[in-house]
């Protein structure tokens, strides 16, 4: 990661508008890793501004598509943060911007839970179902609307 | 194009920063090689 991909400038200029980036060798003598219990380098964790961990992603990522980890730790520090509002803009700036992402059946998902909690409309919630069964039928995201479908059903 | 993100490397400064400017925290737990 150090070598590759937070040289990139895609990457860095993301990490330096949106993030305080904090390096901390993997050292078994250091605290914080008994803290965060990192167990493998590398090992990037998303954290709230009282560090308290939101999301993580473990091992190397090349530079195109760690930027989309990136997107999606920082959408997931807002909802942690109960940021639902700022979460849901997020989340779909991943779905938006990485539609070919793994991670974006998944953003679709929160951010129909961000818009429902933000407005009390769970409207959003059906235009996740709706959206995740035209693009991504295939993805465990979609069965985890299931319930959504029943209650409303 | 190589980039350039200044890193800080302690828990004090990590957080009274992410305090100041009410942002969130990417923690890069890196070996030492």
């Amino acid at each position: 990661m150090g070598a590759v991909t937070y040289p990139s400038k895609k990457v860095s200029d993301y990490v330096s508008e949106y993030f305080v980036p904090w390096r901390i060798p993997f050292d078994t003598a250091n605290n914080l890793l008994r803290r965060y219990n990192v167990v493998w380098t590398p090992t990037t964790i998303f954290a709230d501004r009282k560090g308290t961990e939101c999301y993580r992603v473990v091992g190397y990522l090349p530079p195109d598509v760690f930027i989309s980890y990136l997107a999606m730790g920082n959408a997931e520090t807002a909802f942690g943060s109960h940021n639902y509002p700022e979460a849901a803009e997020l989340f779909d700036t991943v779905a938006s911007d990485h539609p070919e992402s793994c991670l974006a059946p998944e953003a679709m998902y929160y951010r129909a839970v961000c818009r429902a909690k933000a407005t009390g409309d769970d409207a959003h919630l059906d235009e996740a179902v709706a959206d995740l069964e035209r693009l991504f039928p295939d993805s465990d995201w979609l069965l985890r609307t299931r319930p959504w479908i029943n209650e409303q059903g | 194009m190589a980039g350039e993100i200044r890193w800080v490397d302690n828990e004090e400064d990590a957080l009274g920063l992410a305090r100041e400017s009410a942002r969130p925290l990417l923690l890069d737990f890196f070996k030492k090689k």
